[in-house]
C-alpha cells in the first residue's frame, strides 16, 4: 500500500463509528481530487479481496433507508452509496466521495431499523461535512509543518491536537446524525440501545481504549436525548416488529458467521447464524455453518451436536459439498473409514474443483486400503 | 550485454536488497551447508545468507524483500496474529491448510492474496500440505509463495519460500526445492 493510502485508510477508520475525526478547514480543490482518488483506490482493493456483499436485496434496502435519512440533510451532494464490507469487527466509516461501509459484524449488533439509521446517520454528517478532507487538510499541514518524515505521521495521527478533531467530528456527528435521524421519523431511544449494545461488544473484545470513547458518546447522547422537549412518533417501518429487519440483514448474518469462523470468533458466529436459522430454519449452508462452529470450536461435546447440524443441511440440500466432506472427515478421523467412504465419494463428485478435493481422494485411498 | 541483462528495476531491487542486507549486516551471517536445529535439519543453498530468531531461520540470497525461505516449528497451542482459530494434534493436513488459508484472509493489510493451489504433501517424510499463494508485498510488488506445513505431535513445522514474482521466483525455486528435498526431521517428533 502506498503511504498516501496507507494514510487515508487510517483517517477513514479513525471515523469509524465506534473506533473513531475533524471539522473546520476544508481540504483544497487539489487536495480533495486526491484525497477521492485515494478513496476510489480503497475501494477498489476492497473489491480485489472480494469483501464486499453483494447481494441486491440488502443493498436495495439499506440505501432505502440511507434515501430517506438523506432527503433531511440539506445538501446539493448526491446521495451516499451503501456498501456491506464482510468483516466481523464493529466497523461503520464514510469516504470522502460519498460511499459508506458498514462491516457485518455491526449489522450482527444492531437490533432494528431505527438503530442501522443512526448508524448511517452519523456516517453521513462525516460525508456531508467532509470530515476526512479536513482531517486530511490538517494531517498535511501538521506533518510539513514539523518536517516530520512519513514513518513518524502515525504519531501525528495520535497526538492531542489530532485525537481533539477527532473528537469534535464525533460529536458533530453524533449530534447532526441524532437530528437528522429524529427527522425522518425514527426513535431516538433506540440510539442509547444501539450504543450499549455495541458498549457490550466492545467490552467482549477488550477494546478498552474504544470503551472509554463510547463511554463519553454515550453519556453526551443520554443528555443530549434527554433534554429533547419534543419526541417525534416513530415512524418506522420495523418499530415493533424486528423480524421486518433481521429478514432484510439476513445476507449480512451469514456473510458474518462465515467471516467470525475463519477468524476463530465462535461466539460471534455462533451468535450470527443462530439469528439467521431462527429466521430461515430450511437455509442448507447456515445449518452446515453451524456444523462447523460446533466442531472447530471444540467445546467439547460439540461431535454429535455438529453431526446433527451436517446431517439437517443435507437433508435440507442433499446435494450440499460441504456438508458431505465435514461428515466424512469426522468419520474419517474417528476410524470409522466405511462410513467415510461415501461421505468422501459423494464430496468429489459434486465438487471435483474444491480446494480440498486433492486431499480428500488421500483420505479415500486410505479408506479403500 | 551477455550477463548484464538486468532491467532497471531488477537493478534497483537488487541495489535495495543489498544496502538492506548490509543494513542487517549484524544478525545476517554466511549460511552454513548443514543448518539444524533440535527437531529438523536442512542442507542451505551455497551462497545464501541466514538470519536466526528466537521463532524462525531465514534464508536469502537477494535479500528478504526479493527471496526468502523461512524455516519455523512452533507449539501448537501458540495462537495466529489473525485467527483465533488453534490448530490440534488430530488435526487433518486440509484443515491445517484452511486454518493457515483462513489467518492470511483475516490479514486486514494483505493485498490481493489469492490461493493458487492447496495440496496434500509429504513433509521430512510426514503427511502435510503444500500451499501456493500470490498477494501485494507492502510496497505493491506481487509475490507470491509455497508453503509446506505439517502438524508433528504437539508442533507445527512450516517451510515456506516467498520471492518477488517477477524474475526472482522462478530463479531461486530449484534453490527452495532442494532445501525442501534436503528437510529431516532429526529427531522422532512423535515422542
Amino acid at each position: 500500500m502506498t503511504p498516501q493510502r496507507c494514510m487515508l485508510a487510517g483517517m477513514i477508520l479513525l471515523m469509524a463509528w465506534v473506533v473513531p475525526i475533524v471539522a473546520a478547514n476544508a481540504a483544497t480543490p487539489d487536495q480533495t481530487t486526491r484525497l477521492w482518488r485515494l478513496a476510489a483506490q480503497e475501494q477498489a482493493a476492497l473489491e480485489q479481496r472480494g469483501v464486499v456483499l453483494y447481494e441486491a436485496s440488502l443493498s436495495s434496502y439499506l440505501q432505502t433507508v440511507a434515501e430517506r435519512l438523506w432527503e433531511q440533510v440539506p445538501t446539493e451532494l448526491s446521495t451516499p452509496t451503501i456498501k456491506v464490507v464482510i468483516d466481523s469487527r464493529m466497523q461503520a466509516y464514510a469516504y470522502p466521495n460519498g460511499y459508506c461501509f458498514v462491516s457485518t459484524g455491526i449489522l450482527n449488533r444492531i437490533e432494528n431499523e431505527d438503530q442501522l439509521a443512526m448508524i448511517l446517520a452519523h456516517e453521513m454528517v462525516h460525508y456531508f461535512r467532509q470530515h476526512t478532507a479536513a482531517l486530511y487538510d490538517h494531517f498535511q499541514m501538521t506533518s510539513h509543518g514539523t518536517g516530520l518524515p512519513y514513518a513518524d505521521q502515525g504519531q501525528a495521527v495520535g497526538g492531542a491536537a489530532m485525537k481533539s478533531k477527532i473528537d469534535a467530528a464525533e460529536h458533530q456527528a453524533d449530534d447532526e446524525g441524532l437530528a437528522i435521524l429524529k427527522a425522518a421519523g425514527y426513535c431516538e431511544t433506540e440510539v442509547l440501545s444501539l450504543m450499549s449494545n455495541l458498549l457490550n461488544s466492545l467490552h467482549d473484545q477488550k477494546a478498552s481504549e474504544a470503551v472509554g470513547r463510547l463511554e463519553d458518546r454515550i453519556e453526551t447522547m443520554k443528555a443530549r436525548i434527554g433534554r429533547t422537549s419534543h419526541r417525534v412518533p416513530c415512524a418506522s417501518a420495523t418499530a415493533g416488529n424486528p423480524v421486518f429487519f433481521f429478514n432484510r440483514i439476513a445476507p449480512a448474518l451469514v456473510a458474518n458467521a462465515q467471516a467470525a469462523v475463519t477468524c476463530g470468533d465462535w461466539n460471534q458466529a455462533d451468535q450470527s447464524i443462530s439469528k439467521f436459522l431462527a429466521l430461515k430454519p430450511d437455509d442448507a449452508r447456515a445449518h452446515y455453518l453451524k456444523g462447523e462452529i460446533l466442531r472447530r470450536r471444540n467445546d467439547g461435546g460439540g461431535n454429535n451436536q455438529c453431526i446433527g447440524s451436517y446431517l439437517k443441511a443435507l437433508k435440507i440440500d442433499p446435494e450440499f459439498p460441504s456438508a458431505h466432506r465435514a461428515l466424512g472427515e469426522l468419520h474419517f478421523k474417528a476410524g470409522r473409514f466405511q462410513t467415510a467412504k461415501p461421505y468422501f465419494e459423494a464430496f468429489l463428485s459434486l465438487a471435483p474443483q474444491d480446494n480440498a478435493s486433492e486431499f480428500i481422494k488421500g483420505y479415500l485411498l486410505q479408506c479403500r486400503d | 550485454m551477455p550477463g548484464l541483462n538486468l532491467n532497471r528495476p531488477v537493478i534497483v531491487a537488487w541495489a535495495a536488497a543489498t544496502l538492506m542486507l548490509a543494513a542487517c549486516a549484524g544478525p545476517w551471517n554466511t549460511a552454513p551447508v548443514q543448518l539444524s536445529e533440535h527437531q529438523w535439519s536442512i542442507t542451505s543453498p551455497e551462497g545464501w545468507m541466514h538470519l536466526s530468531t528466537q521463532e524462525s531461520d531465514m534464508l536469502s540470497k537477494d535479500g528478504p524483500y526479493l527471496e526468502y525461505i523461512l524455516i519455523q516449528s512452533r507449539p501448537l497451542a501458540q495462537g495466529f496474529r489473525f485467527t483465533r482459530q488453534k490448530l490440534k494434534p488430530d488435526m487433518l493436513p486440509h484443515e491445517a491448510a484452511q486454518l493457515i488459508t483462513d489467518n492470511m484472509r483475516s490479514d486486514p493489510m494483505i493485498r490481493q492474496w489469492r490461493l493458487l493451489a492447496s495440496e496434500p504433501a509429504t513433509v521430512g517424510g510426514q503427511a502435510g500440505f503444500r500451499l501456493t499463494y500470490s498477494y501485494q508485498d507492502p510496497h505493491g510488488v506481487p509475490t507470491k509463495t509455497i508453503y509446506y506445513g505439517v502438524i508433528v505431535s504437539n508442533r507445527f513445522f512450516n517451510l515456506r519460500y516467498t520471492a518477488a514474482q517477477r524474475y526472482y521466483f522462478d530463479k531461486e525455486l530449484p534453490a527452495f526445492n532442494q532445501v525442501f528435498d534436503s528437510l529431516k526431521f532429526v529427531v522422532d517428533l512423535n515422542t
